[in-house]
Parts: C-alpha cells; structure tokens; sequence
C-alpha cells in the first residue's frame, strides 16, 4: 500500500538525486538558470503570509531577482511554510508538497516553525516542522521582516549554485520511513490517499 | 526553403520572449518598481525544460499540448513576414487570410481537449471561458477583416500589404482599425478581457495541472502565438515591413500599446465582455463597413 | 407511367445516400423491407423525369420513414412528424397542380416557365419553399426534427440526419435550377430566404449547446448545418451552387461518422445523457479519436476536409459582396465550436460518473461506417478538387460554367483559393518534429497513479464527489442577453395554437355528421341553396 502522492520507486531510479563532489559545467548552468528563475506557490499557510504581499509588490520587489508567484503545486518550485501550523493546515501542506515536481525547496518562515514560537503550548499546533517535512532554509523572526525573507531568498540561491547541503527533496525520499512514522503520530494510521490503482487502462 | 522556415520560427520565438519580458518590465515600472531583467522568460523557460520530472496524464495530455504548439507555428507560417520580398514569406502563397483564421482557432481545440482529459474541474472551466468569450471576440475583428477583404477584393495577406503603398489601412479605414484593435486586446490575452486564466479565481484556469516541461511548451507556443497575432496586424492595418528592423519596430509600437491599455483597466466578467463586446465595438466596426 | 432519366445529378445523391444505407446494414438489418422500400423512394425521386414520379417517390419515402420511426417513438412525435411531412407533400402537390394547369405536360424538358402568368408565379415559389422547409428543418418549421432524432431507433437517425435532411437541398436544385430557371426568380424573396437560413443556423447552434442529452445536440446540429445549405444555394449562382453541394457531401459523412459513434456509445453503456457518462477516454481510444476527427470536420477546420466547404460558401459571398450575411455566417460557425468541444468533453473527457457492470462489448461492425467518414474527410482534405471534378458535370449539365483547377491538391474558390495537400502534409511534419523534440528531451515524467490526484487546493476528492460538472457546460450562457432570448424561447406556443384552431374548426365540420333532424335539414338546404346559386350563374 502506498501512502501519499509520490511514487517513490520510480524517483528512486532516477540516478540524478545523488549529490555529485564535482559538478560538470552543464549541471552548473542549469543550476545557475534554477537560481535565477524561482517560482513560489502562492500558499499563505499562517500569519506569516502577511509579509508576502509587501515582499511581491512595489516596495521590496522581489521580482528582480526572478521570484513570481504562481497558483498550483506542479507549477511551483517553492513552497514558503509562513508561521504556525496547525494539524489540518499540515496535512494539506504535506499534500501540496508532495505534487509539486523535484527539484523543490521549503524555506520555513518564523519562530513557530523552528521550536513552536508563540504557540510552543498549544494542543493543535506542531512545534518542530523538521520533523514532519524537510527545511531547506530558516527565517526566523516573529514576523521576520521582507528585508529578512529576501536574504532568505539569496542564501538559497547561493545553495542552489554551489550545491553544498543536500537538498530536502532527496532527504525526503531517502529518509521517507522518518517523515512517514512521524506523520502517522498526528493524522492516524491510513495517511490518504492510498492507492488500489483503481483506474485501469491507464499504465 | 527549410532555411527560411527555421528563421522564421527562431525570430518568433526569440521575439516572443523579449517582449513577454519586455511586458514584466513595463508592467513594473508602471507600478513604481524594477521588475526582471528582460531575458527572464528565457530563463524562466531553460529551468522549466530542465526541471527532473513532469506530471503526465496519460497520452491525450500529451498530444493536446503537442497539437497546440503544432497550431501556433503553422499559423505563423502562413503569414508572410516581409513585403515585397521573397524571403521569411513561408507558404503564405498557398493559404490566405481565411485559411488564417481558422487556423488560428486550431490550437485551443486541441489545448482544450489536453485539458479536458487530465479531469481536474478548474481546467474545464478556463476552457470554458475561453470559448465563451471567443463568441465575443470574434464579432468585431471578424467584421473588421471582412471589410477588409471587400475593399481590397482580395484574401491574399502579401496583396492587401502591397495595397497600402499610399496610406496605411489604420488611416484609410480608421473605424475598422478602432474596432479590431478593442478586440486584438482580448486575444492578447491582457485586461481588460483577460478573465481565461485568472491565477486568483480558478487556480490558474486551463494551465492548471501543467508542470515542468508541457508548461515550458505551453508558454512557448504562447510567445510564438502572440508574435503571429501581432504580424497579422501589423500586416493588415499597418502597412506591413520591408526589412527585419521596420518589422520589429512596427510589432513594438503596436504591443506598447495593448500592454498600456491592459495595465489600466481591471477585468470583466466572461457574461460582461461578451456583453461590450457585442455591443460597442461591433457597432464601430459596422459603421465602419457601410463606409468602405 | 413511370419516368426516369440518369442524370449525374442524381447519381451524386444516390450514391450518398446508397453508401450510408450499405454501411448501416453492416451493423443491424431491422425493418429491412421497410429501408429498402425508403431506399427505392429515394432513387425514384433522384432520378425522376417528371412532375408525378417525383411526387409519388415523395410521398413513398414519408410513409415509409413514418412506419420505422414510429416503432419506436411515442404517439405524439411520430404524429408531429407525419403531420408535418405530409404538409409538405400537400405543398408540392399544389405547386406541381398549378405548374400543370399551366404548362399542360408533367416531363421537365416541356414545362416551359414564361406560359405560367405572372400573379402565379410567387404562389408557386412560395409553396415550394414551403416544402423544402419542412424538410429542412428551416425555423419556424423545424418543430419535428429535434424529437424525431431523439426517440427514434439511434441507427435510422443516421438515415433521416445524413439523407432525408437532403431531400429539401435535391428539391430546390431541381426546381430552382434546373426546371425554373435562374432567370425567373427574382432576388428579393430569395434574400429572405439566405437571412431565414443563417438564423436559422445561430439559433439551433444556440440551442444545440444547452442540451443535456446527446442526440438532440447532435439534431439541432443537423438543423444548423443544413442551414447554410439553404443560405447558400439562395445566393443563385454557380458557385453558389457548388458550396452547397460541397457542404452536403461533407455534412453526410460527417453525421454518418459522429451519430454512429454515439450510437457505439448508446450500446456500450446504455446512457444517452451527458451528465451520466464521462472519462470513457483511456477505456476506447479508438471510438475517442474517431470522435475527434469528426469534431474537426464538424467545426470545419483545416486541415481536414470540413474547411473545403466553409471556404467556398465564405468565397462565394466575398465575391457577391454580402457583408453582413456572411458576418451572420462566420459567427454561427464560432459558436459550433462550443457544442463540438461539450460533445467530446462530455462523453470522453473528464472524471467517470459510471459503474463499470453494466457495459458490454462493442461489435466491430460499428467501426465500418465511421472508417468510411474517416476516410472520405482524409481524402477530400489532401485532394480536395477530386469532388470538383465530379461537380463540374453537374454544372455543365445545369448550365453553368465549370470550374477550372490548376491541380487537384488545390481549391480554386473564385475569390481566392489554398492548397490542402500543403497544409495537411505541414501539419504533419511539425507535429512529428515537435513530438520529437519533446520526447527527447531529458527529464521523465512521472505519470499519476489515480484519477483522483489532481491539484485540487490541497484537498483529495474522494470517489462520491462529482468532479464532472463540465458536461453543464452551456448553462452560464444563458445570463448574456441576446442568448437568454433565444434559449427561453421556442416555437411550440405557435404550433399549438394552430393546433388548437384546426380543432375548433374540426368541431364545426363534426357537427354534420350527427344523424338528427335538424341537420338533415340543414343540409338540405345547404345543397339545394348550392344548386340554384350554381345554375343562376
């Protein structure tokens, strides 16, 4: 039985995901042209999501350095975790980074996502986002400021082009029993969907 | 001959992408700010195309987005670039303006069936949108090219751009031009007729559950598409170009324009734009056939 | 008694209307005296030499078509149809009455037009248009098409779609051109006659999109196509002539391939609406792209051979500078594509709404009929002056100009023409080139395991929610305000109120019929006041 969106066999056969020590020169354009050009889904998962608007828009322009906002996962390479989240925010944010195609990102916004901030006592929040999805960059900050979240952006950028962390998608498929048990402590035993394969004709 | 073809195609696309850059620069500067550098689209497209995996639907996902990038580059290479010339003309010798138009209509079709078939509900009902303001659409830039044909008494595309030796059809027949240019902004896809793939209403309409390399087909067949729309144009009402730079300055002014008036004006509902449009710009451009 | 001639003429309309029967008769041969008989009636008028062969094949091909259909159909819809056929009937009856009284000869050769007097010929005109609009559907007089093709037997409404729809187009040639004459007519009963036809056209198009279930879009459709027909041949020229003809070879095998494919469907799953099937796509392919090819010839796009007959219909009125009718044309041919795409959505597209249990096994019989469209749209749209040639003795015969082509693979319209074995082999080569290149290119992709993973704002549908609402895809229209008009409106008050003084006068009439004193009486009086009345004069 297979639980969430990805099928993860057929990711795992794709060689690419191993980090390489020496890069070729075509894999550092590419990595240059994915830096440069950063699509973040347009998910406002917390009260974080009120910095984003003024990081967009006219006074900070985040637009100079390529980053745009767009509205569906298969779209998107980004995905900003902005604040707390609540047990159902999760499973949807879960959801929405599952079908968003690799190579994708996680930059987590605020104190809540680092040790649960402000809500480090509530009965609904989860405390440690590490735990559930993997982080590729922290902002931290209750809010942080769009001066803070653009150096975010730049410091993942620098990421991309030297290749010096291991990316959090490939964490997440090689690391997916962790990720998986852990989620299965919130949201009960069957995490949906779960295939029958219940559409034939479709190979 | 292939020589020419592959030309053509490589000016569209690579035109086709500056000025969608070109319209982020614009647009932002509008708005008080700097926007991207202009190759951004380029960019934008090479990570797209190098993305590691895509999403597919099954082979009829496939083959709708392979039929609508197949209908852009045929309808521009129907379209003659050049006046008085015997190059960058492709094959408009054996097609004309009517064999244009319908090919034009081509690539959504297929497009749509794309769409229909990967069963999220957001896309067919930026499809069906599209097809419902298409019944708008149409009425005015129809009525504005028929006037056209009559006068000129012929359909050739190379003939009514040799006819506009003396003056300019923009000038000769100022109210058609009025009328198709209202409705030249709708198939720009730019406010105010701009509802088909509104992100913020029907998550991102027909281009929904595009992902990594079919979105980078997708927004090139655009860049190629929105180049020939400005040819036929230019072609048509503006006296057409006698060499690569006149051609180029010509397209600019003409999408300088659409892109000013689409950073004004906010958007109409699908019912309100067939509503003005069968109401405002038919009637100019019906005026304007009476005084052909 | 019988007169017959082979003119090419009717060689062309029997040789339709021989292939669709054949190719139907691969899947069901019920009520097969029956068809054969409607055939005969068909070849009878086709080839008829004079007034009363013509009327008798007529009246043949309506009561036999009236015992099939009613077979099947309720009382009330075979009614409509008979009423409604046999007015026709009744109208060419009394044009062919007063044409004889006339011209004193039946044969076409001898009825010679400048005998009949002046204040008789508008009479005629008009009762024959009468006849050729009930038969083509030509509103106000299309009130028995759209139930007919819905309740009768899904296999005879290929037949009455794809050939008796034709019988109206065969009757104006034969009347209008050949025995009256082009010169007789005059161009102002003829200009209303192209108007009726086009709005004909944008209102069933209208119509055809709200449908919910599959025939009756599919019959509104026909109404709409043989609409331009009728437009075009009221344009009273030769080229005039040969868009028609074009388009009803075209429109034949088209409706011959899309009502057969709806038919398979019928068959397979037993559903006939809309709202309950959907995402039949990956289970039959082949039915899916039979459809799409005829969506294409339907809406009439290049490169397949729908194009050839627009083309010619939109050249013919360039070069008689019709500004305004062919403005109405062009935006009824943009609204067909609203129905074309809500009829491949709602069956083939989109999420399942069905059970599997119920389907059975499609023979393969069904297949033949729609690989002979298939075939004949393929055809026509590499070579597309094949058919003028065939048109260009036809014309010869009628007496008008034949057409001059400069090679088969180009259309030569007048005004302008285009070469199809260009567009359809460029077609060809820049979809395999692009399909390479992206193919080739390096990333995989990674196909979704189920229907239900779609980006649906973070939510997963689970299987009870209906995902299919596309199929409502005609009903936001109804908020734009020309079309709201249309769509809440039909002719059905007219027709009962016509209805409901034929049978108040009826009534009256029923009265002499009661055996009692008073109306012996009556009568007498009446018959012998009729007597004197007669002898004084």
């Amino acid at each position: 039985m297979q639980e969430g969106f990805i099928d993860y066999q057929k990711v795992l056969d794709n060689e690419e995901h191993a980090i390489k020590s020496t890069q070729s020169v075509i894999e550092k354009a590419v990595d240059w042209f994915r830096s440069k050009s950063m699509f973040v889904l347009a998910y406002g998962t917390g009260c974080g999501a009120i910095e984003m608007p003024p990081t967009f828009t006219s006074r900070y322009d985040i637009e100079r350095l390529g980053v745009v906002g767009v509205a569906t996962p298969r779209q998107a390479d980004i995905l900003i975790v902005s604040g707390y989240c609540s047990y159902k925010t999760l499973k949807r944010v879960i959801r929405s980074y599952e079908q968003m195609n690799e190579p994708k990102y996680v930059i987590a916004l605020g104190s809540c996502t680092i040790n649960g901030g402000m809500y480090w006592d509530s009965y609904n929040t989860i405390k440690r986002l590490e735990d559930y999805m993997p982080v590729d960059i922290f902002v931290n900050g209750c809010m942080p400021r769009p001066e803070a979240l653009i150096e975010g952006f730049v410091k993942l950028q620098d990421n991309i082009r030297n290749a010096k962390r291991k990316a959090g998608y490939i964490k997440y498929i090689e690391d997916n029993e962790f990720y998986k048990a852990n989620q299965r402590k919130i949201f009960g035993d069957n995490i949906e969907p779960t295939y029958e394969a219940n559409f034939e004709g479709m190979n | 001959m292939f020589l020419d073809i592959f030309f053509m195609i490589i000016l569209a696309y690579s035109f086709g992408f500056l000025y969608y850059g070109l319209y982020r620069n614009i647009s932002a500067r509008v708005h008080g700010r700097f926007g991207p550098p202009i190759i951004q689209s380029f960019i934008d497209s090479i990570k797209l195309f190098s993305k590691e995996n895509s999403t597919s639907f099954g082979w009829a996902f496939y083959a709708g987005i392979i039929f609508m990038a197949t209908g852009a580059v045929i309808t521009m290479l129907f379209i003659p670039f050049l006046n008085h010339s015997t190059h960058l003309i492709g094959f408009s010798q054996y097609g004309n303006l009517i064999v244009v138009l319908y090919l034009m209509v081509l690539g959504p079709l297929g497009n749509a069936i794309g769409i229909g078939s990967n069963g999220n509900p957001f896309g067919v009902m930026g499809v069906t949108r599209g097809l419902t303001r298409l019944i708008g659409l149409e009425m005015p830039f129809y009525i504005a090219l028929i006037g056209l044909m009559i006068a000129n008494q012929t359909a050739d595309i190379s003939t009514i751009m040799a006819n506009q030796s003396e003056i300019y059809n923009a000038f000769a027949h100022p109210l058609l031009f009025i009328g198709a240019f209202i409705s030249f902004v709708g198939f720009m896809g730019a406010s105010p007729f701009d509802v088909v793939g509104a992100p913020q209403e029907i998550y991102s309409g027909p281009a929904t559950e595009f992902s990594g390399k079919f979105f980078a087909l997708a927004l090139s067949q655009s860049a190629i598409f929105s180049f020939t729309k400005l040819l036929l144009i230019v072609n048509l009402f503006l006296g057409g170009a006698d060499n690569l730079f006149l051609l180029i300055a010509k397209t600019f002014i003409l999408f300088l324009a659409v892109v000013l008036v689409g950073n004004v004006y906010s958007r109409f509902t699908t019912v309100g734009s067939v509503e003005f449009l069968i109401k405002v710009p038919t009637v100019i451009a019906l005026v304007g056939l009476f005084f052909i | 008694m019988f007169n017959f001639a082979i003119t090419s003429l009717g060689n062309l309309f029997f040789v339709l209307s021989l292939t669709v029967f054949v190719s139907l008769w691969f899947i069901k041969r019920d009520n097969i005296i029956l068809q054969t008989l409607l055939l005969t009636s068909l070849g009878i008028i086709f080839y008829a030499n004079d007034l009363i062969t013509l009327f008798i094949g007529w009246e043949i091909m309506s009561w036999s078509s009236y015992f099939i259909i009613s077979g099947k159909a309720s009382l009330q819809t075979s009614q409509k149809y008979i009423i409604f056929n046999l007015g026709a009937g009744f109208a060419l009856l009394g044009a062919i009455v007063i044409i004889y009284s006339f011209v004193g000869s039946f044969l076409y050769s001898e009825i010679v037009f400048n005998k009949i007097p002046i204040e008789f010929r508008t009479p005629i005109y008009i009762l024959l248009l009468v006849t050729i609009f009930i038969k083509s559907a030509i509103m106000p007089f299309h009130y028995w098409v759209v139930d007919t093709y819905e309740e009768s037997d899904h296999l005879f409404s290929v037949i009455l779609s794809a050939i008796i729809s034709k019988a109206g187009i065969f009757l104006f040639i034969v009347f209008f051109i050949k025995i009256i004459g082009y010169k007789y007519l005059q161009s102002n009963l003829f200009d209303i006659v192209a108007w009726l036809g086009v709005i004909t056209s944008i209102v069933a198009s209208f119509k055809a999109i709200s449908q919910d279930s599959m025939k009756r879009l599919l019959a509104y459709s026909s109404i709409a196509q043989v609409g331009y027909i009728v437009t075009i041949l009221a344009i009273l020229n030769g080229s005039g002539l040969e868009a028609g003809l074009y388009h009803t070879i075209i429109h034949t095998f088209v409706k011959l391939l899309l009502f057969v494919n709806i038919a398979s469907i019928i068959y397979i799953t037993g559903k006939t609406k809309f709202s309950e099937l959907g995402g039949l796509l990956y289970e039959y392919p082949a039915l899916f792209i039979l459809l799409v090819i005829g969506i294409i010839g339907l809406a009439g796009m290049p490169p397949l051979a729908g194009f050839n007959s627009k083309f010619l219909i939109y050249t013919t009125l360039l070069e008689e500078k019709k500004a305004l009718l062919l403005v109405a044309v062009m935006f009824s041919s943009a609204t067909a594509f609203l129905y074309c795409y809500k009829l491949v959505y709602g069956i083939y597209l989109g999420q399942p709404t069905h059970s599997k249990e119920s389907y059975q096994k499609l023979p393969n019989s069904y297949y033949i009929a729609q690989i002979i469209g298939t075939l004949i749209l393929i055809l026509l749209a590499i070579v597309p002056s094949l058919a003028i040639e065939e048109f260009n003795t036809i014309l010869i015969s009628l007496g008008f100009k034949p057409t001059d082509f400069k090679s088969l693979f180009e259309l030569n319209g007048g005004f302008a023409s285009f070469n199809g074995g260009v567009i359809m082999s460029i077609f060809i080569a820049i979809f395999i080139v692009i399909l390479l290149i992206a193919y080739k290119l390096k990333n995989k992709t990674r196909k979704v395991k189920d229907r239900l993973d779609i980006s649906y704002c973070g939510e997963i549908p689970n299987p009870n929610i209906n995902l299919h609402y596309g199929y409502g895809l005609g009903k936001e229209l109804s908020r734009i305000g020309f079309i709201r008009v249309i769509l809440t409106n039909s002719s059905k008050r007219y027709w009962e109120q016509i209805r409901v003084v034929t049978e108040d006068s009826s009534l009256i009439i029923k009265q002499f019929y009661n055996i009692s004193v008073q109306n012996i009486g009556l009568i007498i009086i009446l018959f012998f006041t009729t007597l004197l009345l007669i002898g004084v004069q």
